[in-house]
C-alpha cells in the first residue's frame, strides 16, 4: 500500500514550484540587473554585477518626459480596453442571446480577422490613418487598437454568454426587460469573470504594443511608453543600462496591474475552463 | 384574474410539427395543469402563452384581447421556471423586486411589495441572502415571490417542482395550493406528475404528441379517462389492460374474452364500441379480492412480487402472460411470492377502449 506524507508533498510540490519560478523569472531580473549596472559592467556574463547603481534610471527618467508618455499608455490603453469590452460585449450578447440573424456570419467574418498577422496590417493602416489625419493621434491608436482586440474577446465573452443559463434571459423577459436592460442587469453580471478576464488581457496586449505605435507616433506629445526603448538602442549606439532601465519602468506598473487583478484573472480563466 | 383563450394555436419547427392546432380556454381564477410525458409539447404551449415562443399559427387571447405578437409583459403573465431563474448575482429581495425595478416603480413601492410577498412566502428572514446561499424549496419560493409581485393576471408554472426531493415536492405542493387560494388568480401549470396535476387542479389538460387528449377535472379525469392514454397516465400505479374480443354487447354491457379464455363482462367505454378488438382497462385499486367476491368477472395468477407499503399492499401478478397491478388497503401478511390467487374485475369497475 502506498502511504501518503501530506507534508513532504506539500513541500516537494513547493520546491519544484519554486525552481520553475525562479527560471521563469530569469530574463526579468536579468533585464532589472542590467539596469542597475555601470556601462562596462553592462555585458558582464554574471546576473548580478556589483556595486549597484541607479544612473540609468536617473538617465531615462532626466531624458524624457516619462509622466506624458506614462499618461499617454494609460489613456491609449483604457481607452482600447473601455471599448474593446463594451463592444465585444454587446456583439457577443447580440449573437449568443438575441440570435440576431447573420450575427454567426458577422462572427465567422470576425474570426477571420484573428488569423491576419499584425505586419500585414501595418502599411494598409497606415495609409488609412494618414487619410484619416489620425497620424500623431491617439484615436489613431485606439481605434486600430479596439478593432484588432475586438475578434478574440469576442470569442470568450459569446462562450460564456452561451453557457450561461437561458432560462435567466428569459427571466428577464417576462419580467419586462427590453434587449438592453437584459444585457446590462442580466448578461453582464453573469459574465463578469470573463470581462475581467477579455479587460486584463486587452489592458497587458495594447499597453505593451509597439509595432503599431512606433509608426504611428512621432510627435513626443503623444508617444506612449514602449517607443521609448527604442532611443537607447540603434545601429551605431546602444545603452544597455538605460535600455533596461527603461524597460524595467514599463514593466512595472502591469507587474503592480497584476499583483491587485490575478485573483480575478485567474478565476476568468478557470470558470471558462469549468463551465457546461 | 384573468381568462386566456388559445385558438387554433399550433406550433412547428420547420417541417416538424410539434403542436398541431389546438383551442384551449382557461377560465378566471382556474388553476389549471398541462400534464403529459416528457416531450408531449406541454412546456412549448406554455413558452406560447407566456411570449417567449411565438406560435407558428393561431391567436393567443388573454381577457379576450389578442396577445399572440406581444412581449411577455403585455400580456400580463408571470412565470416561474423549473430551474428557478434566479438571477444569481442578485440577493433575494432584488431578485424579487427586478420586475418592478424594471418596470420603475418607487423604491417605497418596490420595498412595500417585496416586503408582502417575502411574508406571504415566509421569505423574510433570507431577504439579504444569495441565491447561493438558499435551499432548493427556498429557491422556488423566491422564484415564486419574484412572480407574485408584479401582479400578474396569468401565472405559468414550468415544472416547478421537478427539481426538488420527494419530501420537499410534497411541501411545497401544499404550498403552491394555499398561495393558490390567498391570491384568487389563474394560474397554468405544467408537469408531468401526475399527482401534482391531481391534487393542485381545477382542470387538467392531458397531452401526448403536442395533441389534447382530454380536458376535465381531476375525477372525471380517473373515473371517465376517453382514452388508453388517458387511463394511463392519470392514477397510481396506472391501469391495468389487457387485450380482449368483443364477444357481445346488450345493454351498455360489454362481453369481453381475455386471451386465456376468461370472460369478462364491463360496462364503462367512453365511446361506442364498434371493434371486435378492444382494451380492457381496470385499476390497480378496484379490483376485488378475498372473501366475500361475487362469482363472476373472476380471474386467477400467480403472485411474483409483494409490496407492502404500509397502508396498503401491492401485489403484482401473472395472468397468464399479462402483467396485473392489484393494490389492496390491507396488509395481506398471508400471500407470498409464487402462490396463485384469484381476485374479480367488478364490471363497474371495468373499461373498455376500442383503440
Amino acid at each position: 500500500m502506498r502511504r501518503h506524507h501530506p507534508a513532504v508533498n506539500r513541500v516537494v510540490i513547493h520546491v519544484v514550484l519554486l525552481l520553475v519560478l525562479v527560471l521563469w523569472m530569469i530574463p526579468e531580473v536579468y533585464t532589472l540587473s542590467i539596469g542597475l549596472r555601470t556601462p562596462s559592467q553592462a555585458f558582464d556574463a554574471t546576473l548580478f554585477a556589483w556595486p549597484l547603481t541607479f544612473d540609468n534610471f536617473i538617465t531615462v527618467i532626466r531624458d524624457n518626459p516619462l509622466i506624458t508618455f506614462f499618461l499617454n499608455s494609460l489613456i491609449i490603453t483604457l481607452s482600447t480596453v473601455a471599448l474593446v469590452v463594451a463592444f465585444s460585449s454587446l456583439f457577443a450578447f447580440a449573437c449568443a442571446v438575441l440570435n440576431l440573424s447573420g450575427s454567426l456570419t458577422l462572427y465567422a467574418t470576425l474570426l477571420t480577422t484573428l488569423m491576419v498577422p499584425m505586419a500585414s496590417l501595418v502599411l494598409p493602416l497606415a495609409i488609412l490613418l494618414k487619410t484619416f489625419g489620425w497620424v500623431n493621434t491617439y484615436a489613431g491608436l485606439i481605434f486600430p487598437y479596439a478593432a484588432l482586440g475586438v475578434p478574440f474577446a469576442v470569442v470568450v465573452l459569446k462562450a460564456f454568454m452561451e453557457d450561461s443559463p437561458k432560462e435567466l434571459f428569459e427571466a428577464a423577459r417576462v419580467d419586462g426587460c427590453n434587449a438592453w436592460q437584459t444585457y446590462w442587469h442580466v448578461a453582464l453580471p453573469l459574465v463578469r469573470p470573463a470581462l475581467v478576464f477579455v479587460g486584463i488581457w486587452q489592458f497587458i496586449t495594447t499597453w505593451n504594443e509597439f509595432f503599431l505605435a512606433l509608426i504611428i507616433l512621432t510627435r513626443d506629445e503623444v508617444k506612449t511608453l514602449t517607443i521609448v526603448p527604442m532611443q537607447y538602442s540603434g545601429l551605431y549606439m546602444a545603452n544597455p543600462g538605460a535600455l533596461f532601465a527603461i524597460l524595467t519602468l514599463i514593466a512595472l506598473p502591469l507587474i503592480l496591474l497584476y499583483v491587485v487583478v490575478q485573483r480575478a484573472f485567474v478565476r476568468g480563466l478557470l470558470a471558462g475552463a469549468v463551465k457546461g | 384574474m384573468s381568462k386566456l383563450a388559445l385558438q387554433a394555436v399550433s406550433k412547428s419547427f420547420g417541417s416538424l410539427e410539434i403542436i398541431p392546432p389546438l383551442d384551449l380556454t382557461v377560465e378566471h381564477g382556474e388553476f389549471c395543469a398541462l400534464v403529459g410525458p416528457s416531450g408531449c409539447g406541454k412546456s412549448t404551449l406554455l413558452r406560447i402563452i407566456a411570449g417567449l415562443e411565438p406560435a407558428t399559427s393561431g391567436r393567443v387571447l388573454v381577457d379576450g384581447e389578442d396577445v399572440t405578437g406581444a412581449e411577455p409583459p403585455e400580456r400580463g403573465v408571470a412565470m416561474v421556471f423549473q430551474s428557478y431563474a434566479l438571477y444569481p448575482h442578485m440577493n433575494v429581495s432584488a431578485n424579487i423586486g427586478f420586475g418592478l425595478k424594471i418596470a420603475r416603480r418607487a423604491a417605497d413601492e418596490i420595498r412595500q411589495k417585496v416586503d408582502a410577498a417575502a411574508e406571504k412566502l415566509r421569505l423574510d428572514a433570507l431577504l439579504a441572502r444569495m441565491p447561493r446561499e438558499l435551499s432548493g424549496g427556498q429557491r422556488q419560493r423566491v422564484a415564486i415571490g419574484r412572480a407574485i409581485t408584479r401582479d400578474p393576471k396569468i401565472f405559468l408554472l414550468d415544472e416547478p417542482l421537478s427539481n426538488l426531493d420527494a419530501a420537499l415536492r410534497g411541501g411545497m405542493r401544499v404550498e403552491i395550493a394555499r398561495l393558490r387560494q390567498s391570491l384568487d388568480a389563474t394560474m397554468i401549470y405544467v408537469t408531468h406528475d401526475q399527482v401534482e396535476a391531481m391534487t393542485l387542479a381545477d382542470r387538467i389538460v392531458v397531452m401526448n404528441k403536442g395533441r389534447i387528449e382530454q380536458i376535465g377535472a381531476p375525477m372525471d379525469l380517473y373515473h371517465k379517462p376517453a382514452n388508453r392514454f388517458v387511463a394511463g397516465f392519470i392514477g397510481s400505479p396506472s391501469m391495468n389492460f389487457f387485450d380482449a374480443d368483443l364477444r357481445g354487447n346488450a345493454g351498455g354491457e360489454l362481453l369481453l374474452r381475455l386471451a386465456d379464455g376468461t370472460e369478462i363482462v364491463a360496462n364503462r367505454s367512453a365511446a361506442p364500441i364498434a371493434a371486435d378488438r378492444v382494451t380492457l382497462g381496470i385499476r390497480p385499486e378496484h379490483i376485488e379480492f378475498g372473501d366475500g367476491m361475487a362469482a363472476d368477472n373472476r380471474v386467477s395468477g400467480t403472485v411474483q412480487v409483494v409490496e407492502r407499503l404500509g397502508c396498503d399492499t401491492l401485489l403484482h401478478i401473472d395472468l397468464s402472460g399479462s402483467p396485473l397491478v392489484m393494490r389492496q388497503p390491507r396488509d395481506l401478511a398471508d400471500i407470498h411470492a409464487g402462490e396463485r390467487v384469484t381476485c374479480r374485475f367488478p364490471t363497474e369497475a371495468c373499461h373498455v377502449f376500442a383503440d
